[in-house]
């Protein structure tokens, strides 16, 4: 078609055509029916008498074919003024029983848009969001409005605008993506309000609310969907949303937005991968977790100790599990222990249940307590087998440890999970955790160091495939520790360090500092004001929010905002909520290289923020429901 | 040189235990699991056992060696990748070696068509991020050099004959003095230590960071050709005419290569003997042709000329990448008359009995031969061909490598400078890297930044 005039057909909103961008006199409404009779069927051939159908309905005149091939004769020569009529035959083409439309795809404004649809579901998420907005804009109003409520165009309206809800579902779930949570609320608000039978606008939905750390909003919304979907339909919701309930409830790591991509300079020249980075080397600690899984729900008890050196993995694989777990439905309570809670009485076990656990802390003696939390436990398998999850026992209150080591005792019967995380190598002092370990029916999982395999595998997905004697290198620098491993590839990451054989050396004197030097060490190469919110963060604690972070570090909500985002993508900071780093190491070396002055700062600063706050640090880490 | 055979030798009988957890912990002692690989630099030829090996990541991390260092009694050796490792051999018993590769900042100014690399930036990383925003560096033939070394050590780039010397596109220099104080020096500040640092070679800190501009090239006519060394007489000769009335726009270097049957070298040549050209031409692919058609009208067996992006041009020349262990040295020399070829086939071509690796000429001239509008210590090359032989020890030992060497550079003598590039002549006197005038001078700021002699001297014999 090169050298033709640019003719363009639009159907999304009323039918009208331009040519070269001026606008073509399409004739009444009868006469543009038949353009719209074929634009629907696309390249297909439509027989003469379903256009006299689209034309006239059940009313065609009595020369019917003869008036139809008027009509058409009129929209050639509209549709290509300068042609012979012999050469009009161009773009309404006569072919065998009736007639069909012969224009490039990107002519008619609804094929167009079906294709970017399409398109943009192989897209990157930056590009697929740019294509579905410019997509959307083409529509000027409902598809062939001025045939609306005609039998013959019904489905074809219907069909575009199923779509067109695809699409924006679609440009909204990928913002979402991007980390735009904050911004497409209000849009998905109206969306669900637009039709709220849609399952997918409320999934979106409850998800933006979740990760905009709106938790009590999402469960809302969530409710407010079953209360909908029970009025309209009486049916339950299905099972997405049932299972982003049951995600949402057990704070699920997957819910996690995942990292947006960067637009640091160095950072952007790295392949970033989409989802958090593939586990390697696990294979058979994830078997035994399958297995454990699978037996809970045959109501079968069982208790594992992931044991290990720092930052071997052991919280990895307790994410593993709850994920594997919320895949399966199966519900899982979680708690951490922190150094900074170690003295705070039954910490973890609030964690774990919340106020389920204020009646039995309330009793005077011990036992009593020990005793009635373990009906509460039972209580809560009797409902549904659940998994129990403590991260670093190590650093547990010694109420809490003994509950732990009481219940692990009696699990006959129960069908309880109990997974504990201890770090091994720490001087800890309660025997309690003796015990627990010494325990024959608690079986070990003791996961090892990466191979130089799983190391190249991580090399790939952060730096591109490296050479042998890179991930040589880099095996043997971090000695399989993946911790040490992720963060000197961020290292390297953040300064574009590809990994070929020339930058062996840089791998070697990067890779042989010490893990809390290595992370001091990226963090000095951020903004000063990256540093700031990070040790802000850092002496914050368990408490740290925006908020806090914001009002401790003296700087604009904002640039705390980006601050923590170029944290958590840098891996310093968990991607997510609540505030946290990716690795109590990473926490404890910023904590150390706070200055003294500054530090003396922020400790004031802190000591008047507690005065002036009601919170009391007991509540700290206690997800809020 | 001295000759550095790999024998075992004593560990040093200096204690540098006071250095221990400085630079985050990435110091490597006698002893220590990572002190063998650390130690080694890209030379392998030179396997030397400092005191210590630091990786400092910072002016502040570098300072505290430093001063750790000199308190310790030790010497500090200041060294990127070890490319130029040569001339410490024998003389780091004492020392730290100060490796610079945990220091990777490198920032591209396209507006200003600037770089500020820090000491552990390679030359492959300037290309690529400059050539992202269509901009180009002084690189070295293999993108593997470090920026800081060749930098201080002159650097002969692709693009020499049009622009001059890396060294004189420096405008700031970074560094740490023997007393552990960090010095920026620019035209209006320390202007001395910057002149130094323009190809006077080191011996008067640690560079920290380099700042040097970049040239608005986008892409370039480059390419290689080849022949059986059977045509060397005829190819040089050639090559020598055409070297003659050639553009400053072009830059060229022939070779002859013995090709060994190793990984690194391209398939189709290995195991061959062959004499090369490798060239490239800045401007268009047809002014490019124009310039290299008498070249190809010779009838190579391999022609590879194509306009290409600049990025390109650092994978020119065949040059190991991984650590290897070679023996280097080169003269000067001026001009490439028939006699001189005669000379160079006999000695480097077919019949010769050189096992050397490769014979290279690089063309110089042009911009190289006048004096470079800012000032330093080295800001031209007195002469028109850098004639380098390179050897790797092909288990007749490097004795009879170096040999092969010195019989193809005294073969040349009667064309020879008095001047030699030191970067590339390891065992030339120190004094005949400099004028006369820039040697005392470049002593005195050494003197001065350097007053009790902490840093191992970049060359060996530093006076006569
Ligand atoms: C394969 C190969 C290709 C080459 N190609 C070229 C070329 O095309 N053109 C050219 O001109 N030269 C070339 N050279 C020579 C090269 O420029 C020198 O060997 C140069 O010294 C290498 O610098 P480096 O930093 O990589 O090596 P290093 O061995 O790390 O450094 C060499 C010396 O520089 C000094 N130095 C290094 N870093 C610092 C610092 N931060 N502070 C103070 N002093 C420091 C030290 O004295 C050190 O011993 C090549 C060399 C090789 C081996
Ligand atoms: N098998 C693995 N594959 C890929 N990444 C892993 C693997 N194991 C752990 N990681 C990553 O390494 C980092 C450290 O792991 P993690 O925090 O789980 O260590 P840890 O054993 O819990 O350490 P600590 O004792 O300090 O709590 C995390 O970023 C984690 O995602
Ligand atoms: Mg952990």
């Amino acid at each position: 078609m090169d050298g033709q005039p640019h003719l363009h057909l639009h159907v999304l909103g009323e039918l009208t055509a331009t040519r070269d961008g001026e606008a073509v006199d399409l004739g009444g409404r009868r006469q543009r029916a038949v353009l719209a009779g074929l634009a629907m069927q696309r390249d297909q051939i439509v027989p003469a008498d379903r256009l006299v159908d689209c034309v006239w309905g059940d009313h065609p005149p009595a020369n019917a074919n003869g008036a139809l091939q008027a009509y058409v004769s009129h929209l050639r020569r509209r549709l290509e003024p300068d042609a012979t009529a012999r050469q009009r035959e161009g773009v309404i083409a006569r072919a065998g029983p009736g007639y069909v439309l012969r224009l490039p795809p990107d002519a008619v404004d609804a094929w167009a848009f079906e294709s970017a649809v399409e398109a943009a579901a192989g897209q990157a998420p930056g590009e697929a969001v740019c294509t579905l907005d410019t997509a959307l804009r083409t529509w000027r109003g409902p598809a062939y409005a001025d045939y609306a409520g005609e039998a013959w165009a019904e489905a074809e309206i219907a069909r575009l605008a199923e779509l067109r809800g695809v699409a924006r579902e679609r440009l909204l779930g990928t913002r979402l993506e991007l980390g735009e949570a904050q911004l497409v609320i209000g849009e998905l608000e109206a969306l669900v309000a637009e039709d709220p039978l849609r399952e997918e606008r409320w999934r979106l939905l409850t998800l933006a609310l979740y990760r905009a750390h709106r938790q009590a909003a999402a469960l809302a919304a969530l409710r407010r969907a079953r209360q909908v979907l029970a009025d309209e339909l009486g049916v339950d919701p299905g099972p997405a949303l049932r299972s982003l309930e049951a995600e949402v409830l057990a704070q699920s790591p997957d819910l996690d937005a995942p990292t947006p991509p960067s637009v640091d300079r160095a950072v952007e020249l790295v392949p970033r991968p989409r989802t958090p980075d593939g586990l390697v080397d696990r294979d058979r600690e994830m078997a035994i977790l399958r297995e454990k899984l699978d037996e809970l729900e045959q109501g079968v008890p069982g208790c594992l100790l992931v044991e290990g050196p720092a930052g071997i993995g052991k919280t990895r694989l307790l994410d593993e599990l709850r994920r594997l777990a919320v895949a399966a439905g199966t519900w899982v309570r979680s708690a951490r222990s922190s150094a900074l809670e170690q003295d705070f009485e039954w910490g973890v076990v609030r964690q774990l249940f919340g106020a389920g656990a204020d009646e039995a802390l309330a009793r005077d003696e011990r036992y009593a307590v020990l005793r009635g939390l373990c009906e509460v436990t039972t209580h809560l398998a009797e409902e549904a087998p659940f998994v129990l999850c403590v991260d670093d026992i190590q650093r547990c209150d010694d109420a809490s440890l003994q509950f732990l080591t009481y219940l692990v005792r009696r699990l006959e019967g129960l069908p309880v999970l109990v997974v504990l995380a201890m770090r091994t190598g720490e001087p800890n002092r309660a025997d309690d955790l003796a015990e627990l370990v010494a325990d024959e029916s608690v079986i070990l999982v003791r996961p090892a160091p990466l191979t130089e395999q799983g190391t190249a595998d991580m090399v790939t997905e952060r730096l591109g495939r490296g050479a042998d004697a890179f991930v040589a290198a880099c095996h043997r620098m971090t000695s399989g520790n993946p911790l040490l491993l992720r963060q000197l590839l961020r290292a390297l990451a953040d300064e574009g360090v590809p990994p070929d054989v020339a930058h062996i050396d840089t791998v070697r004197a990067v890779g042989s500092r010490a893990i809390a030097s290595l992370v001091t060490l990226r963090l000095r190469r951020m903004p000063p004001t990256v540093t700031t919110v990070a040790r802000a963060v850092a002496m914050l604690g368990p408490t740290a929010d925006l908020v806090s972070v914001a009002d401790l570090a003296q700087l604009s909500e904002e640039d705390v905002a980006s601050a923590l985002d170029l944290l958590a993508r840098s891996e310093i900071l968990l991607d997510g909520h609540p505030l946290d780093f990716v690795n109590p190491l990473v926490r404890d070396a910023i904590h150390a290289d706070v200055p003294a002055g500054e530090r003396a700062l922020l400790v004031e600063r802190l000591g008047r923020r507690l005065k002036s706050s009601s919170s009391h640090p007991s509540q700290a880490g206690v997800p809020t429901q | 040189m001295p000759e550095s055979m790999p024998l075992p030798r004593p560990l040093p009988a200096v204690d540098a235990a006071a250095l221990r957890g400085l630079a985050g912990g990435a110091v490597h002692l006698p002893g220590d699991p990572l002190y063998d690989e650390a130690r080694m630099p890209w030379n392998l030829q030179v396997d030397e056992h400092p005191a210590a090996v630091a990786y400092p990541a910072d002016p502040h991390e570098v300072s505290r060696t430093v001063r750790a260092a000199a308190e310790a009694g030790l010497r500090v050796a200041p060294q990127g990748t070890g490319h130029g490792a040569p001339p410490l051999a024998g003389r780091l018993g004492d020392a730290v070696l100060l490796r610079t590769s945990a220091m990777t900042g490198l920032r591209v100014d396209v507006a200003g068509r600037t770089a500020r690399a820090d000491a552990g930036v390679l030359w492959g990383d300037v290309v690529t991020r400059a050539g992202r925003v269509g901009l180009a560096g002084m690189h070295m033939s293999s993108p593997g050099v470090g920026v800081v070394g060749s930098s201080l050590g002159g650097g002969v780039s692709w693009y020499a004959r049009r622009h001059g010397l890396q060294c004189s596109a420096i405008t700031a220099v970074e560094l740490v003095l023997a007393d552990g104080t960090f010095v920026r020096a620019t035209e209006d500040h320390d202007t001395d230590l910057l002149w130094a640092a323009r190809g006077g070679s080191g011996g008067f800190g640690v560079v920290t960071s380099l700042e040097f501009d970049l040239l608005p090239i986008r892409t370039a006519y480059a390419g290689m050709l080849a022949w059986d060394w059977q045509h060397a007489r005829r190819v040089l000769t050639a090559w020598g005419g055409w070297t003659a009335d050639a553009p400053d726009e072009v830059t060229s270097v022939a070779r002859i290569f013995q090709v060994p049957d190793v990984g690194w070298l391209p398939a189709r040549l290995r195991d061959r003997k062959m004499v090369m050209i490798d060239a490239v031409a800045l401007g268009d692919a047809e002014t490019g042709a124009r310039t290299v058609a008498p070249l190809r009208a010779l009838r190579p067996e391999v022609d590879t000329f194509a306009q290409v992006p600049a990025s390109d041009v650092a994978h020119l020349q065949i040059d190991p990448q991984e650590p290897t262990a070679v023996y280097a040295n080169s003269v000067l020399v001026h001009g490439l008359p028939a006699d001189a070829v005669e000379a160079l086939v006999a000695s480097a071509g077919p019949g010769s009995g050189s096992n050397l690796l490769f014979v290279e000429l690089r063309q110089l001239g042009g911009a190289l031969a006048r004096p470079a509008p800012r000032a330093g210590a080295m800001d031209q090359l007195d002469g028109s061909f850098l004639v380098l032989g390179v050897g790797l020890d092909v288990g007749t030992g490097w004795s009879a490598v170096r040999e092969d060497a010195r019989r193809v550079l005294d073969s040349l003598a009667p064309w020879a400078s008095r001047a030699s590039y030191l970067s590339m002549a390891y065992e030339a006197a120190a004094r005949r890297g400099w004028s006369p005038a820039a040697y005392d001078r470049l002593q005195r700021i050494r003197r001065a930044a350097d007053p009790h002699g902490l840093f191992v001297a970049p060359q060996s014999g530093a006076g006569d």
